[in-house]
């Protein structure tokens, strides 16, 4: 009987010795998906986009300091040599209202995406805006932190895709007293945005890191071309003159760029 | 026998004296919690209901009981609804609200119809993440309740009818049990409750009524839906649904040369973050009408005041958001504003009996 018992213990400790090595032997094998990181940082002319009190210098020697700056991206996927695509995200909304000091905004908004399967990506590409698919739906679809339960116009059953805001000291006086918002969001203005790689996911679980930036002084200005601040109609457009939403628009499509 | 007497009677005293003054048992008392299964109103927003505090019947009429009884101030002569009246929608008409013995708080009542869904912070400060939290706040504030969780958490304990309610709420076995956490939850549930969405404007857009062409004015000015009218510039803080988008904002009401100058700090108080100072919630506009007076310190007594602030462009400060512009409004386009806003007015909200007074005659 009680050798029975002891042969018994000897069957078990085997039998964990034996599991113990097999969980080892797994967690030394390469994993096969690991995790991207997208990271986008803003800039004012080179300089971290910092909201609220940092002075940037625009066009005409005119002073503005940024509010909010923030725009949607839908249907970012990573694609293979061979057309294949991995999808990481439906919907983004990509902001940079919270980066108030130059830490933050260096750090940039930055989305994880865990179980992408390791192996080599010829580009990254996504829709600037909201997919059309999306934008005919309504923030009651959504649950409250979706990125699409918010910055919705009622009026226009759309999304509002880009907003950007500040102030502006347009007379040299020290007095940030002109108030500048863009908001734009209309189906026609959605584009695709293709970004060559190669981007290699490692084996192992490690990360890749993909970073963005976008440049506000490049949203606002292009070559000898500004939105003047020192005209009072210019200084607010939400999707309603089209010389200014498209302006702005076109800029920041091409703005955003790989670090 | 007088010794056996006397030892059952000496045991019974030692076993009585191990149990807390007025600990009841509460283990033979129902346990059924009745669930409610909720259904949030056509185009809001998914109300976020903690998984540690799913809404019952029981526990919705236990809230309910608690939020209109003066149990839980110092003097028992305060309750949550002498702030929040209910036909008021929830608020007290009061430029800031008046607490126990009378004393001035530091702001106005702001509305709890459709609080559930504001879930990006509570108070005009947004302090409080979620309704469970912030019903701890007016108890122990000098200027409101005034008074001592431990102490109120006593009288319900000993109360005569709450521990069985506690107990068909949350299932507690012992009257000891009831705190803070639960009497808040229990608060929380009645709150979330609280819905407003059957206006003017939501019987127009759910194409059962129209507007009236003042209103229709003012609707297309409220969201600047026309080239051909002048923007009020409202809908960008005061999106529908819900009409605000949850965010905290100056809107120009102190003018601050420095971003450190204003009376009150608002939401930079909580965050300690300077672009914060002078910010405060953007209230829903919902019931708007019956709400008077406005702003989180009550300084315009009527809409047509606030219109003109906003016209106005508002004072200057550098957080002042920028969508706070001077509005080219004529005192026609002005009424049509206010007409439409008294569209959001919502009388089913407002005399709905099961958001009254469970202790009115």
């Amino acid at each position: 009987m009680h050798q029975l018992a002891q042969s018994r213990y000897k069957l078990l400790a085997l039998l964990a010795l034996v599991g113990i090595f097999t969980l080892s032997a797994c967690k030394n094998e390469p994993a096969e998906e690991s995790e991207v990181n997208l990271v986008f940082r803003s800039t004012y002319a080179g300089e971290p986009l910092v909201m609220y009190e940092p002075v940037y210098t625009y066009e005409e020697n005119i002073k503005m300091k940024a509010q909010l700056f923030q725009f949607y991206i839908s249907d970012i996927e990573l694609v293979q040599a061979n057309g294949q695509s991995v999808r990481l995200s439906e919907i983004e909304l990509i902001s940079f209202s919270d980066d108030l000091n130059t830490q933050q905004a260096q750090a940039g908004d930055l989305r994880a995406y865990g179980d992408i399967p390791a192996g080599q990506y010829e580009r990254i590409r996504f829709g600037l805006g909201i997919s059309p698919d999306l934008n005919a739906t309504q923030p009651g679809n959504y649950s409250p932190n979706h990125p699409l339960a918010d910055n919705y116009w009622s009026w226009a059953l759309g999304y509002i895709f880009s907003k950007v805001e500040g102030v502006a000291d347009v007379d040299g006086d020290g007095v940030f007293s002109e108030k500048l918002t863009f908001h734009t969001g209309a189906d026609e203005l959605y584009r695709v945005l293709e970004f060559e790689g190669p981007f290699l996911v490692p084996e192992g679980g490690a990360d890749l890191n993909i970073n963005f930036l976008v440049d506000l002084k490049e949203v606002l200005v292009r070559g000898d071309q500004f939105i003047d601040f020192r005209i009072p109609e210019d200084t607010q457009d939400h999707n309603t003159d089209e010389a200014i939403y498209r302006f702005i628009w076109d800029n920041l499509s091409a703005s955003i760029r790989l670090q | 026998m007088k010794k056996v007497i006397g030892l059952v009677v000496g045991v019974l005293a030692m076993a009585a004296a191990c149990e807390p003054v007025g600990d009841k048992d509460l283990s033979q008392l129902p346990y059924a919690p009745t669930q409610v299964v909720w259904t949030d109103p056509p185009g809001f927003v998914a109300m976020a209901i903690p998984e540690d505090n799913p809404l019952s019947e029981e526990g919705i009429a236990l809230g309910r009981a608690l939020f209109y009884d003066p149990i839980l101030s110092f003097d028992s002569t305060f309750s949550c609804g002498s702030c929040h009246q209910a036909e008021r929608a929830f608020t007290d008409a009061k430029s800031r609200s008046v607490g126990m013995r009378r004393r001035i708080g530091r702001r106005s009542s702001p509305s709890l119809l459709n609080v559930g869904y504001l879930y990006r912070g509570l108070f005009w400060d947004g302090r409080s993440p979620q309704l469970e939290d912030q019903a701890l706040h007016p108890v122990v504030d000098s200027l409101e309740m005034g008074y001592d969780w431990a102490v109120i958490e006593e009288r319900l304990r000993e109360h005569s009818t709450y521990p069985a309610r506690y107990r068909a709420a949350f299932g507690i076995e012992r009257s000891s049990e009831i705190d803070r956490s639960l009497t808040t939850k229990a608060l929380a549930q009645f709150q979330r409750t609280l819905i407003s969405y059957n206006s003017k404007f939501d019987r127009v857009m759910r194409q059962e009524e129209a507007f009236t062409a003042s209103e229709k004015r003012g609707w297309t000015i409220f969201f600047d839906a026309s080239q051909e009218l002048p923007n009020g510039e409202c809908n960008h803080c005061h999106i529908d649904p819900l009409f605000t988008d949850l965010s905290f904002a100056n809107n120009g009401l102190d003018e601050a040369p420095t971003l450190s100058e204003f009376p009150d700090l608002g939401r930079g108080a909580i965050t300690g973050l300077k672009p914060h100072n002078g910010q405060f919630k953007v209230p829903s506009l919902r019931n708007i009408a019956v709400t008077a007076p406005y702003m989180h310190d009550g300084r315009f007594r009527t809409l047509e005041a606030v219109i003109d602030h906003y016209a106005s462009g508002g004072h200057y400060a550098e957080n002042v958001n920028p969508n706070v512009r001077p509005l080219a409004l004529t005192e026609g386009d002005k009424a049509d504003l206010v007409n439409f806003l008294k569209t959001l007015t919502d009388s089913v909200a407002l005399y709905n009996p099961a958001y009254s007074s469970p202790f009115s005659p």
